[in-house]
């Protein structure tokens, strides 16, 4: 990795060159941003990955069928595993979708599912990420500039080939899709991950396409080509919330969404990738049954472990989380991107007081976890080298197979007192090294 | 690489290649005022201004090598044109290919540098190098018919533009005109108005070799007026 080392300046200026950057609203402004990329890979061993594999496709498995149970039959709830109070009040779910079947039954195609590596050597989940994981495409692009930049460092490594990735998606895709072409649904350039739609599209061969120009026709989705031509749409990988998504079912403000989508998959004429709803099944409270969901779905003990996490919600969860809030870490259901991340031996006492009313008064708002004491990596800073708490975000492409893309993101904290490692915050990435041994 | 083309993309794609190609040509056109203005001629800029139909608004050749150069504000600045090419091509990766839009970006990196220091115009000329470049990666990456007849023909019309406002030769005016632009405006009937593309290959012929003095604005019309995907 040496060689690699001493040129990562060079990696930073190619991945300017391509324009790998995300964008962030600051003030009211958007501003364009590099992900600040860092050198040192984190390395997984074959046979550590093996083993995380086979927990990720286990999960994502039961959260597929948990989805198809809760717009389905309800059986997870009638048998009292989750509560519905946690199904029915998730922001994430949503009542249009009652009775929908996606095509090929798959609602999870593209799953996100973000985990950190304990000082116990444990993997444990923090989150699931069920509606638009987004990050793939910047461990991709770095692998393609630092095999380029150090192709030693590769040829001696047997580091496991992460190209497939564009294949993967356009796998997924080819196979969930209606009759006609695929598309990339961006909301516009100025969005935060518009440079990996782009990206996406150009590597799938889908055609980026923004709301305007998608239009529905009977119950078929169109694309308008230049001429008043028009081309069937069979697959949308949709990089819009569902909230956004259409104009006539859910926020009518929209402007980036295409009118009268939902009709069309409502008939079963396109495939929505990922399946409008899914929030209910990555919703923060939800979380906490996921390791009761396989054993329901798939009558099988999870291999990977949850975060310790309470629910406030359970009476004596609630009394615990009161007890030790001190030590724990609270987080609200209904807020993403490492914000509402709440560590409570940060907190002076009168917020903590505030906090501690909150979770009395609103319950079913919090969930409390210990807090995973999890392996800091090393990363440069300016010459030196640093030791800054790391997460791994893994790729769950569901298709004819749920299969795990062999690479991931691997974020961190630029902050040496931080556990918060998005890039939203100043974090940084690293390649993930996936090892062939 | 996707065959489809929505006409917002076709648009896009069209201006993507006329700032490129704008770039490209203004920058060798004002070097070579900027040049006379050093020993030669005093002023040049000015017959620059005049010729392409930019308001000269500078106070002396300082204040205009400077602007329009590096003054992002100025739509007629190479910086300007250079945006205008990015905002389009920001929006056409999958289309033109990552490779072409990083000379586009590499473009725009040298332009910010050069702008910070009032630099020389000999230190932009990576920007032209980079043009080629682009064109380049276009031929070699974009096999979509439509899409490299857009491109073409939104590079051909830029270059009759400018070749006409500069006061080209005729020969090669016309050679721009039929080997060219009536080729790729043939080849997409659907977004070229036929009506123009007529009437200016009658006005340029019916000027062989002569001042095409009344009919300027016409014929300049004509070049602007030819392709009708909007978005």
């Amino acid at each position: 990795m040496d060689s690699l080392i001493t040129q990562r300046d060079s990696v930073n200026s190619w991945m300017f060159r391509y324009g790998v950057r995300f964008g962030i609203y600051k003030n009211g402004e958007f501003k364009e941003q590099i992900f600040p990329f860092d050198a040192i890979a984190r390395k997984i061993s074959g046979r550590e990955w093996q083993r995380l594999e086979r927990g990720l496709i286990q999960r994502v498995n039961a959260l597929n069928l948990f989805l198809n149970d809760i717009y389905g039959d309800k059986k997870i709830v009638k048998d009292n595993v989750v509560p519905e109070d946690f199904v029915y009040s998730s922001k994430g779910y949503l009542p249009f979708c009652e009775g929908l079947t996606p095509p090929k039954n798959v609602w999870s195609h593209i799953s996100g599912i973000d985990l950190v590596h304990g000082k116990d050597d444990e993997w444990y989940i923090l989150e699931d990420n069920l509606r638009i994981p987004s990050g793939a495409s910047y461990p991709l692009i770095a692998r393609e500039i630092t095999r380029n930049i150090s192709p030693e460092t590769f040829e001696n490594n047997a580091i496991c080939d992460n190209r497939n990735y564009a294949q993967l998606l356009k796998n997924m895709m080819d196979y969930v899709k209606k009759d006609g072409i695929n598309v990339i649904l961006t909301p516009g350039r100025y969005n935060s991950a518009y440079f990996e739609h782009s990206y996406f599209a150009e590597k799938t061969g889908a055609i980026l396409a923004t709301g305007q120009d998608l239009h529905v026709e009977g119950d078929k989705l169109y694309y308008k080509t230049i001429g008043g031509e028009k081309q069937l749409v069979g697959v949308v990988y949709r990089r819009i919330s569902d909230e956004y998504l259409d104009p006539m079912v859910f926020n009518s403000d929209s402007l980036i969404g295409v009118p009268n989508i939902m009709q069309v998959y409502k008939a079963g004429n396109v495939a929505i990738v990922n399946a409008p709803g899914n929030g209910v099944a990555d919703d923060k409270g939800i979380y906490y049954f996921v390791p009761k969901m396989i054993k329901y779905y798939l009558n099988e003990e999870p291999i990977l472990k949850n975060a310790p996490t309470y629910l406030p919600f359970y009476e004596d969860d609630k009394k615990y989380v009161l007890e030790n809030l001190r030590r724990l870490v609270i987080k609200d259901v209904a807020e993403a991107g490492g914000y509402g991340v709440i560590f409570c031996e940060k907190l002076s006492d009168e917020k903590f007081n505030e906090i501690k009313n909150l979770v009395i008064s609103q319950p079913r708002r919090w969930i409390a976890q210990e807090v995973v004491d999890f392996k800091d990596l090393p990363i440069f800073e300016g010459d030196r080298i640093v030791e800054r708490k790391a997460d791994l975000r893994a790729y769950v492409i569901t298709g004819e197979n749920t299969v795990v893309w062999k690479c991931g993101l691997t974020r961190f904290s630029r902050n040496p007192d931080s556990f918060i490692v998005n890039s939203s915050q100043g974090g940084g990435f690293k390649d993930t090294w996936v090892m062939d041994n | 690489m996707n065959s489809f083309i929505s006409t917002a993309k076709a648009n896009r794609l069209f201006w993507l290649a006329r700032y490129v190609e704008r770039v490209f040509m203004s920058l060798n056109a004002i070097r070579k005022y900027i040049d006379t203005d050093i020993d030669g001629a005093a002023n040049a800029y000015r017959e620059f201004c005049a010729m392409t139909s930019i308001p000269n608004n500078y106070t002396d050749a300082k204040d205009f090598r400077k602007k329009i150069l590096y003054d992002k504000n100025d739509s007629s600045s190479v910086y300007c044109m250079l945006i205008n090419a990015f905002d389009n091509g920001i929006e056409l990766r999958e289309d033109i290919t990552s490779e072409s839009l990083s000379y586009i970006h590499l473009s725009l990196e040298v332009m910010e540098k050069c702008a910070a220091k009032n630099a020389k115009i000999i230190e932009l000329h990576p920007i032209a190098d980079y043009m080629m470049s682009f064109w380049g990666s276009i031929d070699e990456n974009v096999i979509t018919l439509t899409k490299m007849n857009i491109l073409r023909l939104g590079r051909r019309i830029e270059s009759l533009d400018m070749n006409l406002r500069l006061r080209t030769d005729w020969d090669s005016i016309n050679e721009i005109l039929k080997g060219g632009i009536l080729t790729n405006a043939n080849m997409l009937p659907s977004i070229t108005d036929k009506s123009k593309i007529l009437r200016l290959k009658e006005l340029i012929e019916s000027h062989h070799g002569e001042n095409h003095g009344e009919d300027f604005p016409e014929i300049i019309g004509c070049i602007n007026g030819l392709f009708t995907a909007k978005i």
